[in-house]
C-alpha cells in the first residue's frame, strides 16, 4: 500500500522534494490513524489499561509499597486492609504487591516470546515466498510440524530440553514460549511476500536493478507491518496465560520469583478451606491475567479492524 | 478429488516426519544431560555413566533416532527408567480419558458457540451482537485453569455439588464417568467457544448477503426460514476448517485441567513425565498428540472438500 505512492517507486526523479512529501504523508497517516483509534472506546479503554500494567510494572517500588518476598508471620492469611490492599498470602507476603511484581515477569516474557517468534518467522516467511518453489515447501511443511504441537506442548518440551543449559529460567520460559510463535509469524509474512512479488512495482524495481534485499526492506515488509502488529498484539495475551499455565504447573518461573501462574498454584492448596482470605488468592491473580489478556485481545480486534484496510467500513 | 486426498496424505506424513525429529531433538540433542538430570545433582558419575549407556545415550544421535522410529512402527515406545513398565502400557488406557474430555469440551464450546453466533450474526450490529463479541474476547483471555478453579471454588467448595478431583471410567458407572467430567470438560469448552462463536457469527453475515439468501427473501420466506432452512447450514460448513485448531487447542488444554482435577489423561502424564525425567514417554506422548492433531487437520481438509463442492484443491 506504501508503496504505490508515486513518490516512492524507484527511479522517480531524485529531487528531494518527493522526500518531504513522503514525510508529510506518513505524518499524515499516522494523525490519520490516531483520529480513527480515538473513535473506539474499546480500543482507547484497553491502551489505558495496559498502559498502567506497564507502568506497575516498571515503576513498581512506586505502584507496591511492600517488598513482594518479605514475610510477615505476624499476618498471614490477613484480608484486604489500608496497609495490605489485597490482603497476605500463607506467607504472610502482600499479596498487592506480588501482583504488580508478578506484572513485570508477564510484560518482560510477553515482550520477549514475541521477539524470538518474530527474529525467526520474519526471515523464514520472506525467504519461503521469494523463493517460492522446493525450498518454500520444505520450511513450510517445518512451519507445519511446529503448528502440528499444542503450543503449551511445545513450550513443555522445549522447557525440558533446555533445562540443563543453564539459561537463567526466565529468558528460558520466554524461548519456551516464543518458538511455537514462529509458524503464525512466517505464515503471515510468506502471505504478503507471495501477494507484494507479483505487484508491479515489485517487478519494476527488479527491472531497474534493485536488490532482494531493497525489494524486501523496502515493499515487503512495509506492508506485512500492520499483520504483524495485530498478529504481536494477540500472541502477547497468548504469551501471558503460557507464562501463566507453565508457572501454574510448576515449570515456569520458579518460588520465590513472583509470577502469576505460581501464586494461582499455591492458592489452589488453600482454597478447599472455604475461607475469604484463602479464596481471595486464587482470585487477584486470575483477574490480573484475564484483565491483561483481554485488553491485548480487544487492542488485537481494533488494531485489525484499522490497520486491514479490506476490513475498512464492513460491517 | 483423488489427487487432492493423495497429496495431503503425503503432506502429512512429511509433517509426521519433521514432528518425529523436531521432538527428538528437542529433548535428545538440546544442551542438557538427561541421565544427569535423572540422578540428580549429588549422584555418582559412574552412576550416571551406567544410565547414560543403558538409556542408550552413548549411541550416536542418528542411531538413537532411528533406534526410536524403528521402535515407534513396531509399537515399541521404549520403557519407563524409574519403573520398567513399558510407555505403551502407560500410555494405553489414558488415551480414552484424552479423547473423551477433548470431545466432550468440543461439544459443550459448539452447543454454545452455535446458537449465540447464528442469532449475533444474523442481527449484526445490535447489542446482542456487540455482548455476543465481546464475551468470546474474554472467553479466550480467561486462561483454563483459573476458570477450573472457580469451578472447583463454587461447584465443590461452596455448593458441594460435584467432587473436585477423582475419575470413574465411563464402563464403570456413566453417570459418574460424566460427573468427574462436566467440570474440566466446561472449562476447556467455555475457552474454545469464543472464537467459535465468531467464526459462526462471521460466516452467518457472509451468508446473508448471498444471492440465494435474497432469493430466499424476495420470495417471500419469513426471515426465521431464511435463516434456518437456507443461511444457517451453509454458515456451519466453515466452521469445519477451525476444529483442527480447536482440537489442538482442547489437548493443550487438557494438559494443564486433567492435573488439576487428577484425571488419568495423556495430559496429566505429559506432566508426570516431565517430572519424573521419564524421556522415552514423553517422546511418545507428543509424537502422539502431534500425530493426532495433524490427522485432524488432514480429515478436516478432506471433509471440507466434500462439504463445500466449490473447493476443489489442485
Amino acid at each position: 500500500m506504501s508503496d504505490q505512492r508515486p513518490g516512492s517507486a524507484p527511479g522517480a526523479g531524485a529531487a528531494p522534494a518527493p522526500s518531504f512529501a513522503i514525510r508529510d504523508e506518513r505524518f499524515h497517516r499516522t494523525r490519520d490513524f490516531w483520529r480513527r483509534f480515538r473513535r473506539r472506546p474499546i480500543g482507547v479503554v484497553s491502551l489505558i489499561v495496559l498502559l498502567l500494567i506497564l507502568f506497575a510494572a516498571i515503576f513498581q517500588d512506586v505502584s507496591a509499597r511492600h517488598d513482594p518476598i518479605a514475610q510477615d508471620i505476624e499476618a498471614l492469611f490477613a484480608t484486604p486492609s489500608p496497609d495490605h490492599f489485597l490482603g497476605t498470602d500463607n506467607l504472610g507476603r502482600d499479596s498487592y504487591a506480588r501482583v504488580i511484581f508478578g506484572a513485570r515477569t508477564a510484560m518482560q516474557v510477553g515482550v520477549v516470546s514475541i521477539i524470538i517468534g518474530l527474529a525467526a518467522g520474519l526471515p523464514i516467511g520472506l525467504l519461503a515466498g521469494f523463493w517460492g518453489g522446493r525450498r518454500d515447501e520444505v520450511l513450510m511443511r517445518i512451519m507445519d510440524a511446529l503448528f502440528a504441537f499444542p503450543s503449551i506442548l511445545l513450550a513443555l518440551i522445549i522447557l525440558v530440553g533446555l533445562g540443563n543449559s543453564g539459561i537463567d529460567r526466565l529468558t528460558l520460559v520466554s524461548i519456551a514460549i516464543g518458538i511455537p510463535f514462529i509458524p503464525g509469524f512466517a505464515r503471515i509474512i510468506r502471505g504478503s511476500t507471495l501477494s507484494v512479488k507479483e505487484q508491479e512495482y515489485v517487478t519494476a524495481a527488479a527491472a531497474i536493478g534493485a536488490s532482494d534485499l531493497r525489494i524486501a526492506a523496502r515493499h515487503i515488509l512495509p506492508n506485512t507491518l500492520a499483520p504483524i502488529i495485530v498478529q504481536a498484539s494477540l500472541l502477547f495475551g497468548v504469551a501471558v496465560i503460557v507464562e501463566a499455565a507453565l508457572s501454574f504447573l510448576g515449570l515456569g518461573t520458579q518460588p520465590p520469583e513472583p509470577s502469576w501462574g505460581l501464586m494461582l498454584a499455591q492458592a489452589q492448596r488453600f482454597m478447599v478451606t472455604g475461607e475469604f482470605a484463602k479464596i481471595q488468592l486464587a482470585l487477584y491473580p486470575g483477574f490480573a491475567i484475564s484483565i491483561t489478556v483481554l485488553a491485548f485481545n480487544l487492542i488485537g480486534d481494533v488494531l485489525r479492524d484499522l490497520l486491514d484496510p479490506r476490513l475498512r467500513g464492513a460491517d | 478429488m483423488k489427487a487432492f486426498i493423495v497429496r495431503r496424505l503425503l503432506a502429512t506424513v512429511v509433517v509426521l516426519w519433521v514432528v518425529s525429529a523436531l521432538t527428538f531433538i528437542a529433548l535428545n540433542v538440546l544442551p542438557g544431560d538427561v541421565a544427569a538430570a535423572i540422578m540428580g545433582p549429588q549422584a555418582d558419575p559412574t552412576a550416571v555413566e551406567a544410565l547414560r549407556e543403558r538409556l542408550g545415550l552413548n549411541d550416536s544421535l542418528l542411531k538413537q533416532y532411528a533406534g526410536w522410529i524403528a521402535g515407534v512402527f513396531q509399537g515399541d515406545l521404549g520403557v519407563s527408567h524409574r519403573t520398567g513398565t513399558e510407555v505403551r502400557d502407560l500410555i494405553g488406557g489414558r488415551i480414552e480419558v484424552t479423547v473423551e474430555l477433548g470431545i466432550l469440551s468440543i461439544l459443550i464450546a459448539l452447543i454454545i458457540a452455535i446458537p449465540f453466533g447464528v442469532i449475533a450474526g444474523a442481527r449484526p450490529g445490535t447489542v446482542f451482537d456487540y455482548g455476543l463479541t465481546f464475551f468470546a474476547v474474554l472467553g479466550v483471555s480467561i486462561p483454563v485453569f483459573w476458570l477450573a478453579l472457580l469451578f472447583v471454588l463454587l461447584f465443590a467448595v461452596e455448593l458441594g455439588w460435584l467432587r473436585a478431583i477423582g475419575f470413574t471410567s465411563f464402563t464403570d458407572d456413566p453417570i459418574a464417568n460424566l460427573k468427574s467430567m462436566v467440570m474440566p470438560a466446561t472449562a476447556i469448552g467455555l475457552t474454545l467457544a469464543g472464537n467459535l462463536a465468531r467464526q459462526v457469527r462471521a460466516s452467518m453475515v457472509e451468508v446473508l448477503r448471498q444471492d440465494y439468501v435474497r432469493t430466499a427473501q424476495a420470495k417471500g420466506l419469513t426471515p426465521r426460514t431464511v435463516i434456518t432452512r437456507h443461511a444457517f447450514r451453509n454458515a456451519l460448513i466453515p466452521l469445519v476448517t477451525v476444529l483442527g485448531l480447536q482440537a489442538s487447542l482442547a489437548v493443550g488444554g487438557a494438559i494443564i485441567v486433567e492435573t488439576i482435577f487428577q484425571l488419568p489423561g495423556m495430559g496429566k502424564l505429559v506432566i508426570d513425565s516431565i517430572f519424573f525425567q521419564e524421556v522415552h514417554a514423553m517422546q511418545a506422548l507428543t509424537l502422539l498428540i502431534a500425530a493426532g492433531v495433524a490427522l485432524i487437520s488432514l480429515l478436516v481438509d478432506i471433509s471440507y472438500a466434500f462439504l463445500d463442492p466449490r473447493i476443489r484443491y489442485t
